[in-house]
């Protein structure tokens, strides 16, 4: 769509006209920078101190965290099983499979996430937040470190992307049939 | 000659057709080579059929290789029709052409680029020796006889009928929903309950007469939709088992060809019965039973059965007998795989266990014959001491077992000395619901298949002994070993019997357990899930089933229970109590304890917990502040005045920050606290350790 001349309301003077092209300037210059940073979209959520990110595409649903049900003698990073979808799903503690000790507040939602084949309920103290993150650093940091939990830095914020086919990968190498 | 493209289209349909007649014929000849003289004429007229049908349709689509293999088959045959001797190996033959006529129409369905040809010209020249005294082979398949209609099928065949293509895919969707309308009714029924409930709760109620009316009448809708979503599943599970199961024989009739083949190998005769064949089974079980069957036979065959001249020797006939029963029970499976050979030799078994350091002497030596037996499913045992291409390297039974338990099944093995052997499958039968007993032990419902419980009874006290090594329950002239289910699945400390508490008896590889519980809640037909691939490496479970109100049991293993081990490597571990109604909560605690090397058992509620201090002792307790309905300083207080718990710390727990949260504690008689933010594998267990020094407890040191 052609931008609707501005004639019909005043006709700009030299500084406006400059100031006018500066802008035009700067919006075609953040136009280009995005049409050139890639992103991920990404869940955040809290855990202990610690930020933490799960690829979008990861996610299926996010609901309240109830009906789970105890299963004796699991790893101790089992918090139960929860019915979705007529599924069994297996409900992880998060904190336990990322290694946080320590929770702010008792989870009360559950993430359903799949990878690797698997379909797995995560335990998570509040409803992630959408977020973008772009998608070199994503990739630099995969290509550095396969461990199912990947530092970033991002805008000089640390975060925790957790790789979810390693992660549930080696759980099911470690705990599975 | 090429099929012609135009043609190609028939060759599914086709090489499902030769499968079918591939099948008839080899049960046909086998039992041709066994049969009196006299019945021998009609089946070699079904056999020249087959072989006839397979030649007009070969050559009409072009098959050459195959139709010329077919017709000098049939040739073959011809004086047999008539009365005439079979020629010398005109079985295996036969046998061998109907393999690679069904080879060759596999390769050209499957667009091949004419695999088979060489074996084809061998067979041919093969069979270029009995056509001498045969009439002429007529070879010229240029212009094939014309297509003739099937013969009319034999009365053991499956009539013909409408065949629809269903993928696994819609039978996926379809279980799907069908789980799901089996959940709507599960709720439909619960919710009626909560209704009857609050009905007899407002009975009293005069001004509430209104509202009872109007209750009762949807009382009586949800019944009514109940029983009409009942009707619908049980419809649905009916067409869906006629799409999806085959009888058993379809896997059992064609290991008569087997059993023949290797009898031949080894120079021993046998003879494979088949009872209950007709049972139906889900086609996914029945392909995954096949793999071990196969097995168990040709293991009766190569291991069980004795030659010929041994067999007479010892009175038996010279052919052996195999038998494979089905039965069904409920929704379960019963297969018996038997013999009536040498039977196992026990002390081999011990022999070939200690040689392997499966077991020590002692150990093997203390063990009961039958336990022995079982000991053949171990991985590498192998009581041959030579290997040979059938048997010997120890590999197979124990694939048997874990294709078996895959299948959520079990295996037993019976044996006696000279009278054979028998191999007892027990497995579901494949969708649908499975009797299973509901148990609970505290909170926890669980399930256990009925099939397993032999009897369900009062723990009198006069049944019940106490031995050094545990207690006992007197049953059936014998003493069965006693347990609380609630402490074998880890819940809490052995509680002693009470009078009076429910008892049930779990046999299963002909051992049996006795086990107390809290409650038996009564059989339900419930569909058993598979567990997810994280979970299903738990020995402990089947898989979980879908209670009234929404939630999943687990379904207990029964071989597992009454085969585990006992849990006295629990006794030198400090043993933590968590007190916490979050069950994720209960779950980290439950993990950074137990990587400390503490025993964990854990309550929802203060009066759980103070349920399970009455009946133990434990370190420590680290108990959430915010519960309902009895808060943690409350619960705390009441620990303080508990006759034998006074003494035990109390490390406190919570969301809330401050010195004033603290001090409450404190004056609750709380040993420690420690915020959820700092319960950091480290915090927690440093302040857990601080409490027990400073109340000078015996520190069992954790790992």
């Amino acid at each position: 769509m052609n931008p609707r001349p501005l004639s019909h309301l005043h006709q700009p003077g030299a500084d406006q006209r400059e100031l006018l092209d500066r802008r035009a300037a700067r919006l075609r210059e953040r136009i280009e920078v995005v049409e050139e940073e890639q992103t991920v979209g990404v869940a955040e959520l809290p855990a202990g101190d610690h930020t933490y990110v799960i690829e979008m595409r990861y996610l299926h649903a996010v609901m309240p965290l109830r009906q789970v049900s105890p299963v004796p003698l699991a790893p101790a990073h089992v918090v139960g099983v929860v019915r979705f979808q007529g599924e069994v799903l297996p409900v992880l503690s998060f904190a336990s499979v990322v290694d946080v000790g320590g929770w702010r507040r008792d989870p009360e939602v559950l993430l359903v996430v799949e990878a690797a084949g698997q379909r797995v309920g995560l335990d998570s103290e509040q409803v992630p937040r959408a977020t973008f993150l772009p998608a070199r650093l994503v990739e630099e940091s995969r290509a550095r470190d396969r461990s199912p939990v990947m530092e970033l830095v991002v805008g000089g914020r640390r975060v925790r992307m957790l790789d979810l086919p390693v992660l549930l990968e080696g759980l099911r190498e470690r705990h599975g049939a | 000659m090429a099929p012609d493209p135009e043609l190609l289209r028939y060759l599914p349909g086709f090489t499902q057709e030769v499968d079918q007649i591939h099948q008839r014929c080899t049960q046909d000849l086998i039992a041709l080579e066994q049969a009196a003289p006299e019945a021998r004429p009609p089946l070699v007229t079904r056999i020249a059929r087959g072989l006839h049908t397979i030649k007009g349709s070969a050559g009409t689509l072009g098959l050459a290789e195959a139709a010329k293999i077919a017709h000098a088959l049939e040739t073959l045959l011809a004086p047999a029709r008539k009365g005439g001797a079979l020629p010398e190996k005109a079985g295996d033959l036969v046998l061998r052409g109907l393999d690679l006529v069904r080879e060759l129409i596999r390769d050209a369905a499957g667009g091949g680029g004419g695999a088979g040809a060489q074996a084809a010209a061998e067979l041919l020249s093969a069979l270029e020796a009995p056509a001498q005294v045969a009439p002429a082979l007529d070879l010229v398949c240029e212009a094939p006889p014309p297509p003739t209609p099937s013969p009319a099928p034999a009365p053991e065949v499956e009539t013909a009928d409408i065949q629809m293509r269903v993928t696994t895919g819609q039978v996926a969707q379809f279980l799907r929903e069908l789980e799901r309308l089996r959940e709507l009714r599960l709720g439909l029924e619960g919710r009626r309950r909560e209704i009857d409930l609050d009905l007899s709760r407002r009975e009293a109620q005069a001004d509430a007469v209104r509202l009872r009316t109007s209750l009762q009448r949807l009382a009586l809708c949800f019944t009514r939709h109940a029983e009409e979503a009942g009707d619908i599943l049980e419809s649905m599970e009916s067409s869906l088992k006629a799409v999806s199961t085959l009888p058993i024989r379809v896997v059992v009739e064609p290991m008569q060809r087997s059993v023949r083949d290797l009898c031949k190998q080894l120079g021993k005769e046998a003879r494979l019965s088949m009872v209950g064949g007709e049972i139906s089974v889900d086609k996914g079980v029945l392909e995954a039973l096949r793999g071990p069957l196969v097995h168990l036979v040709r293991n009766a065959v190569d291991h069980g059965l004795e030659r010929p001249h041994v067999r007479e020797r010892k009175g038996k006939h010279r052919a052996g007998l195999i038998v494979i029963r089905a039965a069904q029970r409920g929704n379960m499976l019963a297969l018996e795989v038997s013999d009536d050979g040498a039977g196992i030799d026990a002390e081999r078994v011990r022999a070939a266990a200690l040689k392997q350091g499966t077991l020590s002497a002692p150990e093997l030596q203390a063990m009961a014959p039958e336990a022995v037996l079982q000991l053949i499913f171990l991985p590498g045992l192998s009581t041959r001491e030579q290997v040979t291409d059938i048997s010997g390297r120890g590999v197979g039974l124990d694939v048997v077992m874990s294709e078996v338990r895959r299948l959520r099944g079990q295996v037993e093995v019976r044996s006696s000395r000279g009278g054979g052997t028998r191999f007892l499958l027990t497995l579901p039968i494949g969708y649908g619901s499975s009797p299973l007993l509901m148990v609970r032990c505290g909170e926890l419902r669980a399930a256990l298949p009925s099939v397993n419980v032999e009897t369900l009874m009062r723990g009198r006290p006069e049944l019940i002994q106490r031995a050094a090594g545990g207690t006992d329950l007197r049953y059936r002239d014998e003493l069965v070993p006693l347990e609380d289910l609630g402490a074998v699945l880890g819940l809490r400390e052995p509680l002693p019997p009470e009078r009076s508490q429910p008892v049930m008896v779990v046999h299963a590889q002909g051992r049996r357990r006795a086990f107390l519980v809290d409650e038996i809640e009564g059989e339900r037909d419930l569909l058993i899930r598979p567990l997810p691939p994280l979970l299903s490496g738990l020995p402990h479970y089947e898989g979980a089933i879908t209670t009234t109100d929404g939630g999943l049991a687990m379904v207990l293993r029964s071989d597992w229970l009454v085969s585990r081990a006992g849990t006295s490597a629990q006794a030198a571990r400090p043993r933590a109590l968590v007190v916490d109604d979050s069950l994720t909560a209960r779950a980290l605690h439950r993990n950074v304890l137990e990587a400390g090397g503490y025993l964990v058992h854990a309550a929802a509620s203060g009066e759980e917990a103070l349920g399970l201090l009455a009946g133990a002792r434990y370190d420590v307790i680290i108990c959430d502040i915010g519960m309902e309905p009895m808060d943690g300083l409350t619960f705390t207080a009441t620990v303080r005045a508990l006759p034998g718990s006074q003494g035990t710390p109390v490390v406190l727990v919570t969301g809330q920050e401050g010195e004033e949260v603290r001090a409450r504690g404190a004056a609750a008689g709380a040993d420690g606290y420690v915020s959820k933010r700092d319960c950091s594998a480290g915090r927690l267990l440093a302040e857990v350790s601080a409490v027990l020094s400073r109340r000078g407890a015996p520190r069992r040191n954790a790992a």
